[in-house]
């Protein structure tokens, strides 16, 4: 965790997307919707497993759309540069937020995958 | 359990962290090295640029059958590699013997040669060739001054790099034969020698024909070994061309064709499969056990006199050669510039490591080789822990868990050995120097490279430990209702602790010597000892390249200590002759 949880660099995901307009955080944040279904005790056994799957993957999916649309130099392609405006510069990767949810939504789809 | 994977939550996560990790860090960057040597050149139709890239007269050309002119480097590879195998399989199965099966004066000392390719950067005995035998070397200063004749460059090209490899090699061919040969059961011999068989006969029908499994073992990992060693190349080719500096060229060079070094990078991968192949149909199914875990009280059988003989006449003179090389290796950083002035001095080791203070008493690493060597040791403690966890996790689920596709998972975790480091590191500048994961240039992928290359050793030293651990041990834990989890981190681990640590420290020694796919990956900020050594060489300061490697291999040479020390010997026990003949009196 940043010193700073509020700045738009160290804040969490649901932060960044609210306060900081980085809406490219909410496919996201829906993923992870997707996939609460499967934690729920009221939910079928039987039915857990493929909202952990579905949510897992589809987060995982996310976050490599997210990387192929954003690069070191901002946006990768022109049209989302024209339609969104320009990001600046970005990081090398992903940080340790993008590999802590990597990982996590790799658990949720391996969870359900059992 | 029922279900794909068989297991609970953590046995899937694990199976899904390893399959992930090598689809991310192997499969895709192999998969983009392919692609790349696919796409089309600009005015150039697909099939003509693969074939402008991979129908090359530089790779396949034949001049030097019917000229004095160099060879394509596609031949130029596979003939260096063919007899740098055969060399090195030969001279290890003579040190394997003659350590084993004679009583040899030095043995003890002879078994350190296991340690040297491990501790020794790639380049050093390349050094060493060039202070004995190069234009200023002490052997063509000798017979210049005794009989007027000038040797010249003789060793740049197939002569150096041959030499330079048989040295590199040999200690591992030998390290993996002593262990075959260790391994015989005496008693099959004893058999033979029962049914009046001569001792050569035996060991030519019964011995050798054991050993074809471990030959052809060595062979190939010297063969890959060769395929993939850049620094010996880029030290002596001069003007002989392999696969791996031909690689290196096209990327760092003017030409800066990713399309040419990915057509190269996939030769240089077929024959390294191709080799994996051909020993698989050598070796073949049949049988070659000869411990079964019952009784077996056999002695050792002394070689056959000719045999003896012929393994002195080979091996004693390599080991001279082989001391004197690391000896005159090691002696270029004292000297001012070697055959010209010998002077002693340490302003090699000055110019690398020079400490100073500051007025207000503040310490500055003056040296130029700080930086490298803080960034290198920094990286590679970093990639160590996580090359041993990764490695023994993989371990663990391929030994105990039973699951869809565990045959698929161990072959690819294993893909990684078989893939030249080279391959490795052109396929990591292409595919992460674009989205969707821009890390070339950052110290992580100097990490992924290292934890990749290194799997096979966590690997391999978990599965040996695992083997030896009875079932019954995680099966207890899991009666007592442990989760997977618990079973591993309270029952196994605590066990697996010599693998732990071996795994440890063979991946921190491994990633500070590594140099052929890092140089492809290194940058200003995050340059690596290797590098840095090579950059001195290719610019003709030997002095400082051989202190640095100096430094390099007292630091390597500390931490395989540190193995002995905390793991000790691996004991085969055997009965020695003096017990049985003790026995009998009694």
């Amino acid at each position: 965790m940043g010193a700073r949880p509020g700045e738009a660099d160290e804040a969490s995901a649901l932060w960044q997307a609210l306060a900081h307009r980085r809406f490219w955080f909410w496919p996201i944040i829906a993923a992870l919707l997707i996939a609460l279904p499967g934690a729920l005790p009221m939910v079928a056994r039987s039915r857990q497993a493929g909202f952990l799957v579905t949510g897992g993957l589809a987060g995982l999916a996310a976050i490599a759309i997210q990387g192929l649309a954003i690069g070191v130099q901002g946006w990768s392609w022109p049209v989302l540069e024209r339609s969104f405006g320009d990001l600046g510069d970005r990081q090398f990767g992903v940080g340790l937020g993008g590999v802590v949810a990597v990982l996590g939504f790799l658990f949720l789809a391996t969870d359900g995958w059992q | 359990m029922k279900g794909y994977v068989r297991g609970d939550r953590f046995v899937a996560g694990v199976i899904g962290l390893l399959v992930a990790c090598i689809v991310v860090f192997t499969a895709w960057p192999v998969g983009t090295v392919l692609a790349q040597m696919l796409a089309p050149r600009e005015g150039l139709t697909l099939a003509a640029s693969f074939g402008v890239r991979i129908l090359d007269g530089k790779v396949w050309g034949l001049a030097c059958v019917t000229s004095s002119a160099q060879c394509g480097v596609f031949w130029n590879t596979l003939l260096l590699a063919t007899a740098t195998a055969t060399a090195a399989t030969i001279l290890g199965l003579c040190f394997a013997l003659l350590v084993t099966r004679t009583q040899m004066p030095g043995r003890r000392a002879m078994r350190l040669l296991t340690v040297l390719p491990i501790i020794t950067p790639p380049f050093v005995i390349g050094l060493g060739l060039i202070l004995i035998f190069g234009r200023s070397g002490v052997v063509n200063q000798a017979v210049e001054a005794l009989f007027g004749l000038q040797l010249g460059r003789w060793i740049y090209g197939f002569n150096g790099v041959f030499l330079a490899q048989v040295f590199s090699f040999t200690p591992t061919a030998f390290l993996v034969l002593i262990g075959v040969v260790e391994g015989l059961s005496p008693t099959l011999e004893e058999a033979s020698l029962t049914l009046r068989a001569s001792p050569m006969r035996s060991f030519r029908t019964v011995t050798l024909p054991l050993m074809l499994p471990g030959l052809a073992n060595a062979f190939l990992v010297v063969f890959v070994e060769s395929l993939a060693d850049f620094g010996n190349p880029i030290v002596l080719g001069g003007s002989f061309g392999v696969l791996s500096t031909e690689i290196f060229f096209a990327v760092v060079g003017a030409q800066q064709d990713f399309g040419r070094a990915a057509a190269l990078a996939l030769l240089m991968l077929v024959l390294a499969l191709g080799a994996f192949l051909i020993q698989r149909l050598v070796v073949g199914t049949r049988s070659y056990v000869s411990m079964t875990g019952k009784g077996d009280a056999g002695l050792r059988q002394p070689l056959p006199r000719p045999v003896a003989r012929l393994a002195y006449g080979i091996a004693v003179p390599w080991a001279i050669l082989t001391i004197a090389v690391y000896g005159m290796a090691l002696a270029g950083g004292f000297v001012k510039v070697w055959g010209r002035d010998w002077t002693f001095t340490l302003d090699h080791f000055r110019r690398a490591f020079a400490l100073e203070w500051t007025r207000d008493g503040a310490l500055i690493f003056a040296g130029g080789a700080w930086h490298s060597l803080g960034t290198t040791v920094q990286l590679a403690a970093t990639a160590a822990p996580i090359t041993a966890a990764l490695g023994l996790l993989a371990a663990w689920v391929l030994s105990r868990q039973q699951f869809n596709g565990r045959a698929a998972l161990e072959f690819a975790l294993m893909l990684t050995f078989a893939v030249p480091g080279t391959v490795i590191g052109v396929a990591y500048i292409l595919t992460y120097n674009v989205p969707p994961l821009e890390i070339t240039g950052t110290a992580f992928v100097l990490i992924a490279c290292f934890v990749f290359r290194n799997l096979p050793v966590g690997l391999r030293s978990g599965m040996a430990a695992m083997s030896q651990l009875d079932r019954s041990l995680d099966e207890a834990a899991l009666t007592l209702r442990a989760s997977t989890f618990r079973a591993l981190r309270t029952v196994v681990l605590p066990l697996l602790r010599p693998a732990i640590v071996t795994a440890l420290v063979y991946a921190f020694v491994r990633a500070m010597t590594t140099v052929s796919a890092v140089i492809f990956l290194v940058s200003a900020e995050y340059e690596m000892a290797t590098v840095f050594i090579i950059n001195r060489v290719i610019n003709g300061d030997y002095g400082l390249a051989i202190a640095y490697c100096a430094v390099l291999i007292a630091l390597m040479t500390a931490a395989i200590g540190l193995i002995q020390l905390v793991v000790g010997e691996r004991q085969l026990g055997r009965r020695g002759a003096a017990a049985e003949i003790r026995g009998a009196r009694a």
